[in-house]
């Protein structure tokens, strides 16, 4: 009898060492996913700062076109992926624009500030890009766990459920690519 | 040109007879060291007294020749392999009997220093704009077990490579072969504050372990084309590699087992097999700027 009892018990401080040791590994999972997805908030905030000094400098010399159309972006705190993403598409949308007009302006092309913000682009990309594969690496481990047995059990009883991917649209990996 | 010419060709004449000395001092120790172990022998009748003998003439001729043996690998480098620098490389600094220091080394924390420490053949270089230095490396661990017995381990032995690279970062990232045993960030208890981080790409995780004190740089430094090119250097090489990325340099430890640039003394004074030889190893500096892109300056600037 004492010897089932004993088991039991060995049993259950498995379990319950099992149980914290997992939920740790799920929480240290989401405590990544939420520094990265930090990551992604300071990337699009430098992306938008440096995109707006571009557009104020492209505004100098395209004064006489009659309608430059800039998206108007919005970033805010705590904002979905969904609309993380939106706002992103507005900036593609609006570096597109930038490029346009530089395609018919060669004087601007030869800015010195011009240059310098488009070096600039290229490395707030470069951020942008580590931001989004960095969240992109923790949601898959993440996602992955919760689709495992046992640990989906742990999941489940701490609701955690699977993250959002942020993708990385065609037309963004390709602002990277300026001709200098 | 004709003048050079011929002041290498007179030099080279020179190196051939200092070699020709050397070896007839080799060969006379030998004669000598070798006749007095078979006496020895006969005398002692003896095996044993023979290959004792044997052991103390090699040894004596090492130590007689070492120093010569030495002063005529540096005059030999110091004739072809700077002429194979020049052709290359601009702003060459190539001191034979130097290497990349300890301390410089030691500052990356990527490899366990262990107690001897080896390294010459320094070069410091400029190529397509991008500076380096590199030095062959000779890292070993020497203890004595409790019977007395000494055994050393080679931690490493190869090419330190240390690269200008091309983007700004603050933080400390270690990319290293899997199973490379000298490597410092792995383990339960090492004093590194490095981290392991994950990339996307399963390939490059199972060939390379990387380390980081900040993961969103990692990502940063470590590009997907980056990766590719570091699994394709591993490929192409086909040795263990150490890249660490500190202080907006990248530092390469190319685990080759070899040094290079080392001429033989068995062999004829020949520029031009010689000079070939360190042509080809020499290119490597530049199929590592190629390979991992450093020329590419489009993130150089501070933004």
């Amino acid at each position: 009898m004492e010897i089932v009892i004993a088991i039991i018990i060995i049993v259950i401080v498995a379990i319950l060492i099992w149980y914290i040791s997992v939920s740790n590994k799920l929480n240290r999972a989401l405590v990544k996913i939420d520094e990265a997805n930090s990551g992604i908030d300071v990337a699009l905030t430098k992306r938008y700062d440096v995109l707006t000094k571009m557009m104020d400098v492209v505004k100098a010399y395209a004064k006489h076109e009659k309608e430059v159309l800039f998206e108007v972006v919005q970033l805010r705190s705590n904002m979905t992926m969904e609309e993380k993403k939106t706002e992103n598409e507005k900036m593609n949308h609006n570096f597109d624009q930038i490029k346009l007009l530089a395609e018919n302006y060669p004087e601007l092309r030869s800015n010195e500030n011009y240059n310098t913000l488009q070096l600039a682009i290229s490395d707030v990309e470069e951020h942008l890009q580590a931001a989004r594969r960095m969240y992109n690496s923790n949601v898959s481990i993440l996602n992955q766990a919760l689709v495992t047995f046992p640990t989906s059990i742990v999941a489940n009883s701490k609701g955690i459920t699977k993250r959002e991917f942020f993708e990385a649209e065609e037309k963004k990996r390709e602002d990277v690519k300026i001709d200098l | 040109m004709d003048n050079n010419q011929n002041i290498n060709e007179i030099s080279l004449q020179y190196l051939e007879n200092i070699r020709q000395e050397i070896q007839r001092e080799k060969r006379t120790t030998k004669v000598i060291g070798f006749s007095i172990s078979i006496v020895s022998m006969l005398l002692l009748k003896n095996i044993v007294a023979l290959m004792i003998g044997f052991t103390i003439t090699l040894a004596f001729e090492t130590c007689f020749t070492y120093k010569k043996v030495n002063d005529y690998k540096i005059q030999y480098k110091k004739l072809v392999v700077v002429d194979v620098f020049k052709r290359l490389f601009t702003n060459i600094t190539y001191i034979p009997e130097k290497g990349i220091s300890y301390n410089e080394i030691k500052s990356t924390n990527m490899v366990d220093m262990g107690n001897r420490f080896y390294s010459n053949d320094y070069l410091s270089a400029t190529y397509n704009n991008i500076h380096f230095e590199t030095s062959d490396v000779n890292i070993e661990e020497e203890h004595t077990d409790s019977e007395g017995h000494t055994h050393t381990v080679t931690l490493f032995r190869g090419q330190w490579y240390i690269f200008d690279f091309n983007k700004m970062f603050k933080s400390n990232i270690e990319v290293c072969s899997k199973y490379f045993t000298a490597n410092k960030a792995k383990g339960l208890f090492s004093s590194s504050n490095l981290h392991k981080i994950e990339l996307e790409d399963v390939d490059f995780n199972n060939n390379f372990v990387a380390y980081s004190d900040n993961d969103l740089e990692a990502f940063y430094i470590l590009t997907p084309s980056l990766i590719q090119r570091i699994k394709d250097l591993k490929n192409r090489i086909n040795a263990q590699i150490i890249l660490c990325f500190v202080d907006n340099k990248l530092h390469l430890g190319v685990n080759t087992g070899k040094d290079l640039f080392e001429p033989k003394i068995s062999e004829p004074v020949n520029a031009e097999k010689y000079g070939n030889e360190t042509m080809q190893s020499t290119r490597n500096i530049i199929n590592f700027i190629n390979d991992l892109q450093l020329d590419n300056d489009l993130f150089r600037r501070e933004v």
